[in-house]
């Protein structure tokens, strides 16, 4: 019975069709299928851990396959699934649990890392990592999700004016970082 | 390269590039505690690996062996995955002189019924657990949801029901392929029409008494984080148990107290207010039923 209770699954029927076919909500294999390398890659540039991106990525969609009964029925399953990934990369302890896993796996040679970036890009990163968390999370989601502000403001769980501010200096604190110009 | 939106472009596409790149998929999945459902691909590999080892002929140790009998089985994942093999028997050429190979192939669909509940049952509850008995073996699927099915061939599923008349296929499916399936309909009635004052005279709450049953889950407990760098320190617990059983978590630094909800599953947050820094401590948690668990948490500070 464990497994029938932990599985539970959601399933619509269709009341009116003579073949029960399943509609409207998704399984979670397909959205796992779907979304986990966008998730390892927004939590690898919020995290800046080659190895530990793909934890972060798996523990966020451990939770949210633990709450698919009340996920699946959110209007926007990824914009939760990505407020987790985003919240747990920016997490001083959630990094040094990857860091930590990372050294034990790196330690028991079963995985490859996610390929090192081109110096200027990591440097990119390194800098968006050094800004308050809102910040990063916001110019995360703007350039790697190519999000607009009221997506953003839906993974932030913010309004969209919050979410605007929080683009807006992070773009004004990152240009400054890198000495870059602002063209916005 | 001096606009800050031509290098976030290109810094995005270069973490788009790095994470393409790498083998992510089922293998670390199902290196992860627990998505069961993924093994569902690998199955599927696994199976027409098997086949192909099973419907090879041996290597024959002795010229006296005069005939090798193999018996395929094979695993079926509707609706995507399927490995079929056809209802014949087949005599192949044989493979050394004087060795013949017969591959027997099973071609009787398997029993399934439904148990609960009956056909035309009515609820108002939108989750409903469906039992049944099927031939040991073999796999129950609901559309494209598999049903958990015990090595003794009891299978249950908790579906979401819609409003109005739920018209449920079950399919059972054997090793061999074979497929049987059963029917039920069952009534979710809207709350609307619950509200209303009896008309007849059957009475509700007698027939809620006797169709309510309370179902043995096994228990299980889970951390989720094992450390914490929030002031104050927590962590969830959550697992599966007998719903209404207690659940209390137990530590030198805080304590906890839930019930399993109706639906089997529990989890409680646990403060712990006055964790040392850096040093672990146990998290006990236990069952009026007698379970216990134990699990490590440490609080390591900003």
């Amino acid at each position: 019975m464990f497994d029938s209770v932990r599985n539970t699954r959601r399933m619509r029927m269709n009341a009116a069709a003579e073949d029960p076919v399943v509609v409207g909500l998704e399984s979670f294999e397909a959205f796992y299928a779907r979304e986990f390398r966008p998730m390892v890659g927004l939590a690898f540039a919020l995290s800046g851990s080659r190895l530990g991106a793909e934890d972060i990525a798996q523990e966020a969609m451990m939770v949210a396959h633990k709450k698919w009964d009340e996920v699946a029925l959110m209007e926007r399953p990824d914009a939760w699934v990505r407020r987790v990934v985003s919240n747990m990369a920016v997490s001083a302890y959630r990094r040094r649990l990857s860091e930590a896993r990372a050294i034990a796996r790196l330690a028991g040679r079963r995985s490859e890392p996610i390929p090192a970036l081109e110096a200027p890009d990591a440097e990119f990163w390194k800098a968006v990592r050094a800004l308050p968390g809102k910040q990063a999370q916001a110019i995360a989601l703007h350039y790697i999700e190519d999000m607009p502000v009221a997506e953003i403001a839906e993974v932030l769980d913010c309004s969209p004016s919050t979410a605007k501010v929080h683009l807006f200096r992070g773009r004004k604190n990152l240009a400054a970082a890198l000495g870059l110009e602002d063209r916005s | 390269m001096n606009d800050l939106d031509t290098r976030g472009r290109q810094a995005a596409a270069a973490i788009r590039q790095a994470v393409r790149e790498t083998p992510v998929g089922v293998t670390r999945v199902k290196r992860s505690r627990a998505l069961p459902a993924f093994a569902g691909g690998a199955l599927a590999a696994i199976a027409s690996m098997a086949v192909a080892a099973v419907i090879t002929p041996p290597e024959p140790t002795s010229v006296d062996q005069p005939v090798t009998t193999v018996i395929v089985t094979t695993t079926t994942l509707p609706p995507a995955s399927t490995t079929t093999v056809s209802p014949t028997t087949v005599t192949s050429a044989p493979a050394v002189a004087g060795v013949e190979t017969t591959v027997a192939v099973d071609t009787e669909p398997p029993m399934i019924e439904i148990i609960s509940p009956d056909d035309g049952f009515e609820t108002t509850e939108e989750r409903i657990e469906f039992r049944g008995i099927t031939e040991p073996g073999a796999r129950v699927f609901a559309g494209p949801y598999e049903a958990d099915v015990t090595a003794g061939g009891e299978w249950s599923i908790v579906l979401i029901l819609s409003e109005g008349e739920n018209p449920a296929r079950f399919v059972a499916v054997d090793k061999a392929g074979n497929e049987s399936e059963a029917w039920v309909t069952v009534v979710l009635e809207s709350p609307e029409e619950t509200a209303k004052p009896p008309e007849t005279t059957v009475p509700t709450e007698p027939d809620k008494t006797t169709t309510t049953t309370v179902v043995e889950v096994e228990f299980s407990a889970h951390a989720s984080f094992g450390i914490c760098s929030e002031t104050p320190p927590y962590d969830v617990y959550y697992g599966t148990g007998t719903p209404g059983m207690v659940v209390e978590a137990g530590s030198e630094y805080g304590s906890g107290r839930t019930e399993v909800r109706s639906d089997g599953t529990w989890e409680m947050k646990v403060v712990f207010a006055e964790a040392p820094l850096g040093k672990a401590f146990t998290v006990n948690i236990g069952t009026s039923k007698g379970h216990s668990k134990s699990f490590s948490f440490e609080y390591v500070g900003e």
